[in-house]
């Protein structure tokens, strides 16, 4: 990201989330981003995985530069190279945990996408659960459900917004170390939004965000 | 209790109604459809009530067919009050070389009793306008009949033998309803004049009328026991001011309850809407409910709160249900009045009114108190983890109980105020069994996508999620569009297959011409005419005749047929009286069920054959009596045979119920009818052969009839199906719901399948894919069970040929695919051009 800038517009006049960003990512690398609240850090990996135009500057995902990019060429750029892990798990209510993570393997048109998908919530953890609906776990299997298919493609690169943030600390932490090894063992790079310094403290690098800038 | 619960009401009604348009449509859209056939249905019933004495033309009206009456009968009219006789009878009309069938008015000078004739263009003094001078009888024709025969006032026409000078135009008539020759050329004629003429001996075709205005406080139930007691065997019928249009009070009646049906299903349909759209408002309130219940509410004021805010939007939508159905019928008759020459008593009918209202609310009852109860009843806790999506909440006994109320209350009002009760009882069974097996069906479809959505992949794995999910659609778009589209369906098939029987059938079964009035002395005369103008008279394929005579049944097997037990679809043919022939051969197209037919040379006493089904609803078997009268003559027929008929078949005599053994009836010299089958260019030529040695026959030509009859069935057709159409645009609503619905609920599925990396096009494909796939199935269903109610209807009410209309099911199933398909490409342009960030971090 090359000095981008996002601003959104609202009653009182433009929001600026973000000023001028500068941040590079080298693959199999992990950084957290740590700040506090409202400090731009989700609007960050959202305009990073091309989720949202950058007002200004320059974006480069995976090689290509991405301002200007139709939605669908984003997709497709997306499609089983770039996962997300979200704060609120967002799984779909209709499918089973073993569906939910072999769809976006399907999607991608991945060889032996249900193997996958049984392979990835195994490794999480989740082999006895795979066909319960979301509404039949708890928080912290429902998160990691979330990581089984953020991760089940292979990703070069994988975004996790505040993955913890609604888990108690033990479900937290077991998601988290699942999260880290999966992204390690796959030399997927990792870029990790939290609050919490501890489980930043694990990434490589450290960066902070105030105010729409990082520090 | 209350008053914390209205203010609560009406704090969330504040908040406006821009959730509750369908809502209060479909309500709306119900409640008019009810008000609407309601008041039109009473606008000409009133209307009729009003001039029910004009358009009988007095207080009390004696009919006979076939002859006059006697002097016994006209004296018992006189001692009543003022009397006119009237006769009608079609005759053939000759001018300049053209001979048509002509609808003739015989009256005599006192005629009319009430109100006056239209006349214009009269020639000579008005006391002249029928009289007999210069060897020419006078006559008023319609314009019609001016038109038809490109005549003038003035022109000398022949009606029969008779010689008639035009000397008016006739255009109205106190006793008949619109313009005088609506259905054809039409003449008015003095009586004496056809009585010279011999065309109104008995047992010749006419129908006529004794009309009597009475001379004092006398009423028409004493003037029947009168009647009735002077003359305990009479033929004759007599008629009330009520009986005065036939038929059109029962037609009105099965209007009614067919648009109140419609009106009920367009609720049914609508009512899904509501469901949903009330299951879609609580749900957005769960976590104000448990807030409230959290804070101490109990679940009666959350009940209240919330009933009263709907019952608030239910009065609101059957308000507006009420306006529309009030304005319909002045919107009618400023659009359509010249088209309905029905009597009208313009004005607002509150009862009517009241009664679609009632039964808007009660619908909506039924419908939104489960959805309330489930809200109500959801524990907090289970609100707050939102697992009411995942498990479902039982709707408690006590809003079961409130909606079952409600139903049992709308079939009560339904049944107690329909005119037609049975009929009523049925449509609306009908509609609530369709309604039920469309729930059935949508259930069925999602356990079947559940079962299957495992084995597919990819967009089609979701697609199948979808629809065997939680929150699935099916279950507002299979009943909310089915319904609407099994309505169409069978209205649209009953048509299309008797527009067929008409256009097609009819044309090739029946015969292109009709002779009656053909007398029995000259029958052979009268077939050479018809051979030498190229009839096959030979081939009975091509030519029939057979003798008609009109009879009474007066007695089975000894009792009364008043007294006897008769069952209700064969009671025609004992009321009144009805066509018979008499054949010395059996008719190749007659099969014999039972017993045999007699000699074709028998001459001993008189025998007759039934058919079947006349016989099993009279109860008769071979070897029992039949007690008729013929003319005033009491006679006894055995039953020899009874036969199978086809109704629609080119025959005559074999085709009607009674055919007796000839012999006794032969001394009656009754008239023939004869049929044929000839080229359109051999009409013409055959009735100005015909009419040159027998004028008193009377040549009826089908093909124009046939002509005329399918294009106003088209035109009935037409307003059924826009009438029907409320409950397609019921469903319409319900679906335009259905997709608001989906596109809340998909906004964050799209959002998740954008950062997976699909794009608008596999969006579009999936929710297009979606919806077309339920609205298919929807539709296949619709048109299945509208396809299958028209089967029973087309063959055992209207006996006509069945054909699967093939072009209604291909453009019902792909249009509501299509319209399906386009709502689901629209939620999917809608829900992918939302933001997936903001959507998921909503």
């Amino acid at each position: 990201m090359t000095n981008v800038s996002l601003s959104l517009p609202s009653a009182a006049g433009p929001v600026h989330i973000l000023r001028g960003v500068d941040f590079s990512l080298e693959p199999g690398e992990c950084v957290a981003i740590v700040g506090p609240s409202g400090s731009g850090k989700s609007s960050m990996i959202a305009v990073a995985a091309g989720l949202e135009r950058a007002t200004s500057g320059q974006v480069e995902l995976l090689g290509t530069v991405i301002d200007g990019q139709s939605e669908d060429t984003l997709a497709r750029l997306r499609r089983g190279r770039v996962s997300l892990v979200f704060q609120s798990f967002h799984l779909l209510p209709t499918m089973t945990a073993r569906d939910n993570v072999q769809l976006p393997l399907e999607l991608s048109q991945a060889k032996d996408a249900r193997a996958k998908a049984e392979a990835a919530l195994t490794e999480v953890g989740l082999d006895h659960r795979m066909t319960h609906f979301p509404g039949q776990l708890s928080g912290g299997e429902r998160q990691r459900v979330a990581v089984a298919r953020a991760l089940a493609a292979d990703p070069e690169l994988v975004f996790a917004d505040e993955p913890t943030g609604n888990l108690d600390a033990k479900s937290g932490e077991g998601v988290a170390d699942r999260l880290f090894a999966i992204a390690r063992d796959r030399k997927a790079s990792l870029v990790l939004v939290t609050h919490d310094l501890e489980l930043a403290k694990r990434a490589d690098r450290i960066v902070t965000m105030k105010d729409g800038l990082l520090t | 209790m209350i008053s914390v619960a209205s203010r609560i009401a009406w704090r969330e009604l504040r908040g406006g109604l821009n959730n509750f348009w369908v809502y209060i449509c479909c309500i709306a859209l119900g409640v008019a459809a009810i008000a609407a056939a309601g008041s039109v249905t009473q606008v000409f019933t009133r209307g009729l009530d009003a001039q029910a004495r004009t358009l009988l033309g007095g207080d009390a009206m004696l009919v006979a067919s076939q002859r006059r009456m006697d002097s016994e009968e006209r004296d018992f009219a006189d001692t009543l009050g003022d009397v006119t006789e009237k006769i009608t009878l079609n005759m053939m009309g000759a001018f300049e070389g053209d001979r048509r069938q002509v609808d003739v008015i015989a009256i005599d000078d006192a005629f009319p009793l009430i109100g006056e004739m239209g006349l214009t263009d009269i020639r000579g003094p008005p006391s002249t306008l029928l009289s007999e001078q210069a060897g020419a009888w006078g006559i008023a024709v319609s314009a019609s009949f001016l038109e038809a025969f490109d005549a003038e006032i003035g022109d000398r026409v022949e009606l029969g033998t008779v010689t008639a000078e035009i000397r008016a135009r006739l255009d109205t008539l106190p006793d008949e309803i619109g313009t005088v020759g609506t259905f054809g050329p039409e003449a008015l004629i003095d009586i004496t004049a056809l009585d010279q003429a011999g065309r109104l001996a008995t047992g010749q075709l006419f129908r006529a009328r004794l009309i009597v205005a009475f001379d004092e406080e006398r009423s028409f139930d004493a003037a029947r026991q009168a009647f009735q007691s002077r003359f305990p065997d009479t033929t004759l019928e007599l008629r009330a001011p009520e009986d005065s249009v036939d038929g059109l009070g029962t037609l009105l009646g099965l209007l009614n309850s067919f648009l109140s049906v419609v009106g009920i299903a367009a609720l049914i349909a609508g009512g899904v809407g509501v469901e949903q759209a009330t299951s879609s408002f609580l749900s957005a309130r769960t976590g104000a409910i448990a807030a409230l219940k959290s804070l101490g509410a109990e679940s009666a004021t959350i009940r209240a709160a919330y009933m009263l805010q709907l019952l608030s939007l239910s009065v609101f939508g059957a308000g507006i249900g009420v306006i529309i159905g009030a304005t319909t019928p002045y919107l009618l008759v400023a659009i359509a009045g010249d088209a309905i020459a029905l009597p009208k008593a313009l004005g607002i009918y509150p009862m009517e009114l009241l009664r679609a209202a009632l039964l808007g609310v009660l619908i909506s009852g039924v419908f939104a108190f489960p959805a309330i109860g489930r809200a109500r009843a959801t524990r907090p806790a289970a609100l707050f983890r939102r697992l009411e999506e995942e498990t479902g909440t039982e709707t408690p006994l006590y809003e079961k109980v409130v909606a079952g109320i409600c139903v049992i209350a709308v079939v009560g009002i339904m049944l107690l105020t329909s005119q037609e009760p049975l009929l009523t009882a049925a449509l609306l069974g009908g509609a609530v069994g369709s309604w039920l097996v469309f729930l059935a069906l949508a259930a069925l479809v999602s356990w079947l996508a559940r079962r299957f959505g495992p084995r597919a992949s990819g967009a089609f794995r979701l697609t199948l999620a979808n629809i065997g999910g939680p929150g699935t659609l099916t279950r507002i778009v299979l009943p909310g569009l089915g319904l609407g589209l099994a309505l169409m369906s069978f209205v649209a098939t009953v048509q299309a297959n008797l527009l067929r029987q008409i256009s097609e059938t009819a044309p090739s079964n029946a015969p292109s011409l009709i002779f009656s009035q053909v007398p029995s002395d000259g029958i052979d005369a009268f077939d050479e005419i018809l051979a030498a103008q190229g009839v096959e008279i030979a081939d009975p394929d091509r030519y029939r005749r057979a003798p008609f005579l009109l009879i009474r049944i007066t007695d089975l097997n000894g009792v009364p047929v008043d007294d006897a037990e008769i069952a209700d679809s064969e009671r025609w043919v004992v009321e009144g009286e009805t066509n018979v022939t008499y054949l010395a051969e059996q008719p190749s197209e007659a099969e014999l069920i039972s017993g045999e037919w007699w000699a074709v040379d028998y001459r001993g006493p008189l025998l007759v054959s039934l058919e079947m089904d006349a016989a099993r609803g009279l109860g008769l078997d071979v070897g029992d009596e039949i007690g008729v009268s013929v003319f005033g003559r009491p006679l006894t027929a055995v039953v020899a045979s009874l036969r199978r008929v086809e109704w629609g078949s080119f025959s005559i005599g074999s085709n009607t119920a009674l055919i007796f053994s000839p012999g006794v009836l032969e001394a009656a010299n009754p008239y023939h009818v004869a049929i044929a089958r000839t080229l359109p260019e051999q009409d013409r030529s055959v009735v100005a052969a015909i009419g040159a040695d027998f004028p008193d026959v009377v040549v009826f030509e089908t093909r124009p009839a046939l002509q005329t009859a399918a294009r106003l069935f088209g035109d009935i057709a037409l307003a059924v199906n826009a009438a029907a159409s409320v409950v397609t645009v019921s469903g319409g609503l319900v679906l335009l719901g259905a997709f608001m619905v989906m596109a809340r609920r998909r906004a964050e599925e799209a959002a998740l399948l954008k950062v997976f990396g699909s794009t608008r096009g596999d969006i579009l494909r999936l929710y297009g894919g979606e919806l077309a796939l339920t609205g298919l199935i929807g539709a296949l269903a619709g048109t299945l069970i509208g396809v299958a109610g028209a089967y029973p209807v087309v063959i055992a009410v209207f006996e006509a040929d069945w054909t699967l209309p093939w072009g209604l099911i291909g453009t019902t199933l792909t249009g509501a695919t299509l319209v399906c398909a386009l709502g689901g490409f629209l939620v999917g342009r809608h829900v992918h051009k939302q933001p997936s960030l903001r959507v998921l971090r909503a």
